[in-house]
């Protein structure tokens, strides 16, 4: 089924690149922004979205005395991901044939 | 909600779009520290080949592309171990096979055509390696695209303008340039 909080454009494209980085560990807030091409507030309000509906996780350290802002997608996410993209592809396929 | 098949295929397009970028992203983070350590075997060489007899350059090369394919594997290796299993270390490994057989290709030129000019026996290399770049830009990383053309329009540059210090050129502007289009690719 269509996941709503998915498939806002920016948000998805946010899950898109985590489900993408899953397995090389938690991406770079400055490169989860060159991916996705948005702006630091909006990205910031994006995630804090996902996060909230327990798709994304969010750690905040520092590397000496820089702050850095790590996300990663949770296992829920994946599911929530494969299910929404299944929900596409059936979209398509239904309406193809 | 119900979505229409063309906004499901935009979004799927999106997604395809974005992991397609995310990959290109990594492997240029895994491709350029690659490109910044030939850079410096280019700036070892050919400042050695300034230093020294033609007859020993074959020896001074040897070494430094053992060295060179051998730093290459290990950093591959890294990449794809710090990428996990959906690593895109492919196109790398397509990189290394590109290179051995340009090494190759080299190699045969070189002994089928018998002692060449200084300057062509300093070109050929670069020019095979920049030509290698570009094809590997139009395969995914197109940054490679303008670092091999640059490497092919300094070593074209400096073999007419500069033959007499063409081996220094080389060296400063091949090498140098290599290795900052390395730091180029790295940090995009």
């Amino acid at each position: 089924m269509l996941d709503e909080l998915i498939h806002q454009p920016l948000r998805l494209k946010i899950m898109a690149a985590l489900w993408a980085e899953r397995e090389a560990g938690p991406l770079d807030f400055a490169r989860l922004k060159t991916i996705s091409g948005a702006t630091d507030g909006n990205l910031g309000s994006h995630l804090t979205t996902l996060e909230k509906a327990g798709y994304a996780e969010i750690a905040k350290d520092f590397v000496g005395k820089r702050p850095r802002t790590r996300v990663s997608i949770t296992p829920q996410g994946v599911r929530a991901f494969r299910g929404h993209v299944e929900y596409l592809r059936q979209v398509v396929e239904d309406a193809g044939g | 909600m119900v979505i229409s098949r063309e906004e499901a295929s935009a979004a799927l397009s999106a997604i395809d779009q974005t992991t397609g970028r995310s990959q290109t992203l990594r492997a240029y983070g895994a491709a350029g520290p690659i490109a910044m350590m030939w850079g410096v075997i280019w700036v070892l060489g050919y400042g050695a080949m300034a230093l020294t007899p033609d007859h020993r350059w074959a020896w001074v090369w040897l070494p430094l592309d053992l060295a060179g394919f051998a730093i290459t594997m290990w950093l591959v290796q890294r990449g794809r171990s710090a990428a996990g299993r959906s690593s895109c270390a492919a196109p790398l490994w397509k990189g290394i096979v590109v290179a051995i057989a340009i090494t190759a290709v080299i190699t045969a030129i070189y002994a089928m055509a018998g002692p060449l000019p200084a300057g062509l026996y300093m070109a050929l290399p670069a020019l095979l390696a920049g030509l290698a770049y570009i094809v590997m830009g139009l395969m995914r990383m197109t940054r490679f695209v303008w670092v091999g053309a640059a490497i092919i329009a300094a070593t074209v540059a400096g073999f007419f303008l500069f033959p007499s210090s063409y081996a220094l050129w080389m060296a400063a502007v091949g090498g140098i340039g290599l290795g900052l289009g390395g730091f180029w690719i790295w940090r995009a």
